[in-house]
């Protein structure tokens, strides 16, 4: 029915009343004559029906037989629509204009995404694509995929496949990136292991070497734990890379001082200014500020993303000012400055007791902490060997 | 005239007797409408000749051998082409008469 409707739409077509007359003989009438009649009803012996363009014209014989009076309740369809429109150039140049834009932008690339990677940004992909022509505003059939993969693989050595698909006006760029074989340790110069802090040891693992220390000894920082000397069979002594793990008890000790006085930067004004993007058409409004602050946002319907863009553009005004807090604003801020050194110290460690201690003043609060810690103080160190020439 | 009218009944009596032995359908042999009503909104008739009364609450059809009275209120008919009328409304019976 909805083809039908259209059809009808297209070709035009015309609702009318009759009334008067013999309603049955005229339809009757109508039917032999081949008039086409749609949604006839009778309302109070007034007939109203719809027809044709040319069933309409042929229709004013049979009413006059029939003795009814026809007249036009609506005129509908694209032909009475443009009829009545003919006169109205600036209609017909934008119809025109319309159509010439929408197939001029259908075969341009609108938008470019990149799926399937994580350590090369899409930037820098979108950025190589586009010193090879595939860019907003240049049409998807003039780009030659295959040689533009071709050079975008050479140009991008972390990716190891890559493949553009021009869908429409959506250009996306599918891409696999270079899995790194894991380190493998080649290097067989001869190192020691020694203590990175002062400590009481609780687990000593040496994996490769001689193991010089024994669990529960406390060391000094730089004292030998697993030695890369080892002594053969034959009382002959080999170099090796020593291996393994220590696990120490240590002391840590964090203090954090914050004046009340502080100097910090304020923003003093801010001043925002657009930049609107067609294609590859900058069109700025106002004047744009060389460091300011850029925010694109890319305008989307129903997810397909349009060839115009808005661009934010801030600059602020930052100014340095002596700032006093009070006193509660002071503690906050050593808390947090604290807290700050304590997640950044303690990422690699276990805390096994922790004692801490606030001095407050109207001027200062210091926030102070020490930390019994269990660590891994295992740290290689070179052997320095000599070479004496036979 | 007696004896044309005996020998057309003699006739019909005969196609129908072929048409209920070979199980063929009866508007397809014997000229009679075929009539499909949906509901009490909807009846599509085939074989309308014509339209003999045409009003909001009735709707006459003739469809060669009978006259299809179609009662209702609101009725409307929708299509009339190559014999077949839709006609839609509240439809409250079908009555067929000579």
């Amino acid at each position: 029915m909805l083809v039908l409707k259209l059809i009808r739409f297209v070709l035009g077509y015309v609702c009318f009343t009759a009334c008067g007359g013999f309603p049955e003989r005229f339809i009757n009438l109508c039917k032999n004559r081949g008039i086409l009649l749609w949604e006839l009803k009778c309302r109070n012996g007034v007939i109203i029906a719809c027809t044709d363009r040319a069933g309409y014209r042929s229709i004013r014989p049979v009413a006059k037989k029939s003795g009814m009076r026809v007249r036009i309740k609506k005129k509908y369809g694209l032909p009475f629509f443009l009829n009545r429109h003919s006169r109205r150039a600036g209609v017909l140049v934008g119809i025109c204009f319309c159509a010439a834009v929408l197939c001029i932008l259908s075969t341009r690339i609108w938008s470019i995404d990149v799926v399937g990677n994580t350590a090369v940004s899409s930037e820098e992909i979108i950025g190589v694509f586009e010193e090879l022509g595939v860019k907003k505003g240049v049409a998807g059939k003039k780009v030659d995929i295959n040689s533009v993969e071709l050079s975008a693989l050479k140009k991008l050595p972390d990716i190891t496949w890559l493949n553009i698909n021009i869908n429409g006006s959506a250009a996306l760029i599918e891409v696999r990136e270079r899995v790194v074989s894991p380190d493998t340790d080649d290097d067989n110069t001869p190192t020691d292991i020694v203590a990175a802090r002062d400590g009481q040891i609780v687990i000593l693992r040496p994996f490769n070497g001689t193991q010089e220390q024994k669990i529960g000894n406390p060391v000094l920082k730089g004292d030998l734990l697993i030695s890369g000397i080892e002594e053969n069979r034959d009382l002959t002594v080999s170099f090796c890379k020593a291996k393994g793990y220590v696990v120490a008890r240590t002391n840590r000790q964090i203090n954090v001082a914050q004046n009340s006085k502080i100097t910090a930067m304020k923003a003093v004004s801010e001043k925002k200014s657009y930049i609107i993007e067609f294609l590859f058409f900058k069109i700025p409004l106002g004047r744009i500020p060389e460091n300011a602050y850029k925010e694109k946002r890319e305008i989307f319907i129903n997810g397909v993303t349009l060839p115009v863009s808005i661009t934010e553009c801030t600059q602020t005004v930052y100014e340095e000012k002596n700032i006093t807090l009070s006193q509660p604003e002071t503690e906050m801020l050593a808390a947090l400055r604290f807290l700050d050194r304590c997640s950044g110290e303690f990422k690699h460690l276990k805390v096994e007791e922790s004692k801490l201690s606030a001095a407050k003043s109207e001027t200062a609060c210091t926030l102070g902490g020490q930390f019994v810690c269990l660590e891994n103080i295992g740290e290689e160190r070179r052997m320095q060997i000599e070479e004496i020439p036979q | 005239m007696r004896n044309r009218r005996k020998s057309n009944n003699r006739g019909e009596r005969i196609i129908e007797s072929i048409t209920r032995n070979l199980d063929l359908p009866q508007d397809a042999v014997s000229g009679y409408a075929h009539i499909e009503i949906s509901g009490n909104r909807e009846a599509i008739i085939e074989g309308c000749q014509g339209v003999l009364e045409y009003g909001d609450n009735l709707i006459a059809l003739n469809t060669g051998r009978l006259t299809v009275r179609v009662c209702g209120c609101g009725l409307t008919i929708v299509s009339m082409q190559n014999g077949q009328a839709i006609i839609k409304g509240t439809i409250t019976g079908v009555d067929y008469c000579n």
